[in-house]
């Protein structure tokens, strides 16, 4: 079943439009990477979705129905974004933070034993925000997101600015509650491999437009990514998984390369 | 632990102080037998009635509200140094007021509270605006540019239209608890109660609007009307403080700052904490300001200002009062 379907969306900023012509549908359940450089506006993506930023053409239908007709506490019941928080609430425990993702709910139905343990936060709970490491940062925005229960989930990089070990950690966790509990993931990444290995579905943004939509062996096509990304690429395929992995190439390489 | 010691003393200097300043230097005997006896014209049973309840109770209240103002504004700008003196909203109010009493407008004392509270309230969205631009001890600044810019225009308005009225002008900027008008203060602190009401009532959903706008929406909070119910609350409980009183500086700094170290980040324990910690104190302080220098009265802001200047400096040093809890 359909849970997201965006229609002819415009939107961005005050002055000036960041996403053109947007169109793309997710069912229920699939776990679907966000792609594009820099500023090509998958942040603004996320904050259309959850009517931070304001639509200014076009429809975002959620469970068929028009999200402008959603009360915002209705609405964070099926959707949660894990974004970025002020400095201030750093000085907020793990724990107290945690259990504001509660609010929607009501603050019921506090059980969250499961999922605290599947993402080892158990012995973080008494640490304040600002004593933690980025990754357990990252985690905890990661849970905190979980802890609302919704249908989808929307991830801005969640893996980004961690080691590799953190990143398999974190995207393991998510793959599995994707899988076991029919969560709907959104989720954008920085690492195209990552996004390769994990995702369903890719959408790739560029430029507020989306260039291509589809299974990573579709998008993932070098001579896109060599467009977009302005760089040289192979694209190969990964042995056990048989999902795409793209290889940069650095500019020494391209010589040798020409000459063969 | 530390928690409870912490509430089990506020309790403690709460009755104590209650019992002093109702009591203090009053012949307690003749009282209670003017009572029994329904001698209500002795001049005891009258400073009971007429002086010290309305003048213990204003303390508290204006204590509780100024304090709780300071937590609020503090939370929606993410600054711990902001309060309605330091922000410059007392002395905006200040300005309404005392423009109301000068020009001797055909209003009563209440309305020249209204008109401060218009003006509070337009710095505050003005201050909003500026907020964007600068940051921390920077936003700090500009509201005490701003508190001096308007204590000035109260200074040269009274030159200008009353000279006679500018001692009193001068003692009501630095706060004083002697002028309460009982006439004027009996419907009024309702009106406090009620603010204090509201404020606590959002309490619980300030711990998520200080996530931020992103996190605050996608948790289902309208930050943005929440953000204007306290703005203009706190807005009218400073306009009617000041109106009461004069302006009574830091108080809003001190004790959120200080009872925070205790409850930990969470608006409900915090506020509520702060609002009772803030109406004890101001009343020590006007407890002291009545007989530490007898028969002198001083201004109430004279010994707030000693204490939340300590405050500022150990701030400055120490940089972070947050955080440091444990239990």
């Amino acid at each position: 079943m359909e849970i997201l379907k965006i229609e002819d969306l415009y939107s961005g900023y005050k002055n000036f439009i960041v996403l053109k012509n947007i169109n793309l549908k997710i069912s229920e359940g699939e776990f679907v990477g966000l792609i594009g450089p820099n500023a090509s506006g998958k942040s603004t993506l996320f904050k259309t979705i959850v009517r931070i930023l304001k639509i200014q053409k076009g429809k975002i239908l959620l469970y068929q129905k028009d999200i402008k007709k959603y009360k915002f506490k209705d609405l964070a019941k099926i959707v949660a974004f894990s974004s970025k928080i002020t400095d201030y609430s750093l000085n907020f425990k793990v724990k107290e933070f945690l259990v504001l993702a509660r609010y929607p709910w009501g603050f019921l139905n506090d059980d969250f034993d499961f999922i605290l343990s599947e993402l080892e936060l158990k012995e973080l709970l008494y640490k304040t925000l600002k004593e933690l490491s980025s990754g357990e940062l990252q985690r905890v925005l990661v849970t905190q997101a979980l802890l609302q229960t919704p249908k989808l989930l929307l991830l801005d990089e969640p893996v980004s600015h961690l080691d590799i070990a953190h990143q398999i950690k974190i995207l393991d966790k998510l793959k599995k509650f994707n899988l076991e509990n029919k969560l709907t993931i959104l989720a954008s990444f920085h690492e195209l491999n990552l996004a390769s290995e994990y995702c369903d579905k890719l959408i790739l943004l560029f430029n507020g437009e989306i260039k291509n939509q589809g299974l990573p062996s579709e998008v993932l096509d070098y001579k896109t990514i060599e467009e977009i990304y302005n760089t040289k690429v192979i694209v190969k395929e990964n042995p056990i998984s048989k999902k795409p992995y793209v290889f940069p190439v650095p500019i020494i390489w391209r010589n040798n390369d020409k000459k063969n | 632990m530390k928690k409870k010691i912490f509430y089990f003393l506020v309790m403690l200097v709460f009755i104590s102080n209650t019992i002093f300043s109702l009591f203090y230097n009053l012949d307690s005997k003749e009282l209670i037998n003017s009572i029994k006896n329904k001698q209500y014209s002795s001049s005891e049973y009258k400073i009971f009635t007429q002086i010290r309840i309305p003048r213990t109770f204003a303390t508290y209240f204006v204590g509780a509200g100024l304090s709780l103002v300071g937590c609020v504004l503090q939370s929606i700008f993410l600054n711990p140094l902001c309060e309605g003196y330091t922000l410059g909203i007392s002395s905006s109010a200040g300005l309404g007021v005392i423009l109301g009493t000068i020009l001797n407008l055909p209003f009563t004392k209440f309305f020249n509270s209204l008109l401060g509270i218009t003006i509070s309230l337009v710095v505050i969205y003005l201050l909003i605006l500026i907020s964007k631009k600068t940051i921390d001890i920077g936003f700090v600044l500009t509201g005490i540019v701003v508190n001096f810019l308007f204590s000035s225009i109260s200074i040269l308005i009274t030159l200008f239209f009353d000279q006679y009225k500018i001692n009193y002008v001068l003692l009501w900027l630095l706060g004083s608890f002697s002028y309460l008008d009982i006439n004027y203060f009996y419907p009024l602190w309702f009106i406090i109660i009620l603010g204090i009401i509201i404020i606590l009532f959002y309490s619980s959903s300030m711990d998520i609007v200080v996530l931020g706008k992103e996190k605050s929406n996608s948790l289902g909070v309208d930050e943005q009307k929440i953000k204007n119910v306290l703005i203009i609350t706190s807005a009218v409980i400073t306009a009617i403080c000041v109106s009461l009183t004069g302006v009574i500086s830091f108080v809003g700094i001190i004790i959120p700052n200080t009872v925070k170290i205790f409850t930990g980040i969470k608006h409900k324990n915090w506020f509520i904490w702060s609002s009772i910690s803030g109406g004890i104190f101001i009343s020590l302080c006007d407890n002291l300001a009545r007989n530490l220098f007898y028969p002198i009265e001083i201004p109430i802001s004279v010994l707030t200002g000693i204490v939340g200047s300590l405050f500022f400096i150990v701030y400055l040093i120490r940089g972070n009062f947050y955080g440091n809890t444990k239990n």
